[in-house]
């Protein structure tokens, strides 16, 4: 503090001096000490004794006191509320942690159900053969331009169950344990437009295309439904059920090796007229083959046919037919020479 | 038994997060949500809060719902409130808020009618160095009412500056005046008791002689 400036101050200026207040108001040693020395050295002190009287008579004000009981009365009402509110806090918290448990819960059994539905499905384009492994260790052969489909959560449903569009060959795993008590769950289901199969562990083609559906039995013992004329029956080994558009279900005997041969790359042929062949070509291919002369079409050919590429089936055709096989952009004609 | 008496004395001290003392680490542990640091905000602001609040309110029982409903703001706001370099400031000027909105909706006054309460309580002593102690209690009442003829802004702002100390940029925010006029506010304040203090004693003087021939 420097009593210079203080040699010059006006009763006001004396009256806005941070140090002179807290002088007057509080009254520490080291203030007393320099103001009294102020008071000692300085010449004129008439302003400072008026701002010191001013100054006095203000803090003789009455103070307004806050009784004790007031402090401890309202800290208690203040803990109360604030208690109040962290009660509150923490129960929307608990709920918010509840809700949002339950959410995700939820979340969890619709995901579970929405994937129960979830599909699974295997196609193959034309010309394309498929090997597939279901879940459960089946095998499914699949034959060009058909597709199987099956729940993703095969496992867990413990349903064995594929739709079938196409032709495929199946190599069931058998589950059953007990032969004499055959479970729901154990069997396996093929189910095609037309047909609807049941098995346990066995060996089967079905085909399931344009105006034929059949199912020939290699091993084991299956059960077959028609789905358009009810018909049903249980089949024994080489034994075949077939339906066209003219005829319901009926059981022909088959053999197997005629039936498979495709899953080879192979066709047997037993017979079989031209005019089929070349449907089960456009079947496999999606190509249409013309005949320049529809004569061709009733030709009987026996034997096997290599089945492993298009060129190969109308190369063999042509020489069987005694044509030429005449290809362009939008179409093939077999022309007899 | 008195051993392990002490022990759970001292044990007792240490569980508890004690805030350390000064204003800013204080208030830094209360804008963290500790308790007892809010506690001794409280503790060591009420007494002003409750003189400043009684000055204008007059009403204990309106104080303490203000002071109440200030802390509880406090509470309910600690994590976004910021840094303060005053806390009695920053209570005092929340306080003056909170009696605003405590004012205007229970007396459905006007925020204006109560920004500028023209009756703020500051009573001078009557028994000043010019009062002689003789002086019959009806007479001294009569001199002090003659003192007290500052007007209430004049009275806040003697109250602001003189008793809490606060500089003028505080108190033109707390009254909501312009720095500037906080200063003219001020000098008149001083202007008024000046005359008053240097006209007391010949007040005194002549109401000793008209009220004495009064009453006797």
């Amino acid at each position: 503090m420097q009593a210079d400036k203080y040699q010059s101050f006006t009763t006001e200026d004396f009256l806005n001096d941070p140090e002179f207040i807290r002088y007057l108001k509080h009254g520490n040693a080291e203030d007393v000490r320099f103001w009294s020395a102020f008071e000692n050295s300085a010449t004129n002190l008439d302003s400072y004794y008026a701002a010191q009287k001013e100054l006095r008579f203000i803090y003789s004000a009455k103070r307004i006191l806050m009784p004790a009981s007031f402090e401890t009365d309202l800290l208690s009402r203040i803990e109360q509320s604030v208690d109040q509110q962290q009660h509150q806090l923490r129960i929307r918290r608990r709920l918010y942690i509840y809700l949002s448990g339950a959410a995700a819960v939820l979340a969890f059994v619709l995901l579970g159900f929405w994937l129960s539905t979830t599909m699974v499905t295997v196609q193959t384009k034309y010309g394309e053969k498929k090997n597939i492994t279901l879940p459960d260790g089946s095998i499914v052969i699949l034959n060009a331009n058909s597709s199987i489909t099956y729940p993703l959560l095969w496992r867990i449903n413990h349903q064995r169950k594929v739709v079938l569009k196409g032709e495929a060959y199946f190599k069931v795993v058998h589950l059953n344990m007990d032969r004499k008590h055959i479970a729901e769950k154990e069997r396996f289901r093929v189910q095609t437009q037309r047909l609807h199969i049941e098995v346990l562990g066995t060996e089967f083609d079905v085909k399931d295309r344009n105006e034929t559906a059949k199912i020939s039995l290699t091993k084991g013992s299956v059960s077959v439904i028609s789905l358009i004329s009810g018909k049903h029956y249980i089949l024994k080994p080489k034994q075949m059920a077939l339906e066209t558009k003219e005829e319901a279900l009926k059981i022909v005997t088959s053999d197997p090796a005629v039936e498979q041969a495709w899953v080879d790359g192979n066709r047997k042929m037993q017979k079989t007229r031209v005019r089929d062949i070349l449907q089960e070509f456009e079947d496999v291919y999606g190509h249409h083959v013309s005949l320049s002369d529809p004569r061709m079409a009733e030709v009987q050919i026996d034997g096997t046919i290599s089945f492993n590429s298009e060129d190969g089936v109308l190369f063999t055709l042509a020489n069987i037919l005694n044509a030429n096989v005449q290809k362009d952009s939008t179409s093939i004609i077999l022309k007899a020479k | 038994m008195l051993c392990n008496l002490f022990i759970c004395i001292n044990y007792s001290e240490h569980t508890h997060l004690k805030p350390s003392g000064d204003p800013s680490s204080l208030w830094l542990s209360f804008t963290k949500g500790n308790r007892e640091a809010f506690t001794a905000i409280y503790s060591t602001y009420v007494a002003a809060l409750y003189e400043y609040g009684m000055r204008i309110l007059k009403d204990e029982d309106q104080v303490g719902d203000c002071i109440h409903d200030l802390f509880i703001k406090l509470w309910l706001n600690h994590k976004t409130i910021g840094k303060t370099d005053n806390i009695r400031f920053y209570l005092f000027a929340a306080l003056r808020n909170t009696m605003i909105s405590y004012k205007t909706k229970e007396d459905r006054l006007l925020k204006e009618e109560f920004h500028h309460p023209d009756d703020f309580v500051l009573d001078f002593n009557a028994e000043s160095e010019h009062v002689k102690k003789e002086e019959s209690l009806e007479q001294s009442q009569k001199i002090k009412d003659a003192l007290d003829q500052l007007t209430g802004r004049q009275k806040e702002i003697i109250y602001l500056k003189y008793f809490e100390e606060m500089d003028y940029e505080q108190i033109s925010e707390l009254m909501n005046i312009s720095v500037k006029g906080a200063y003219k506010l001020s000098a008149r304040a001083l202007e008024a008791l000046k005359i008053l203090l240097n006209a007391d004693k010949a007040m005194v003087i002549w109401m000793l002689i008209h009220y004495k021939s009064q009453l006797f």
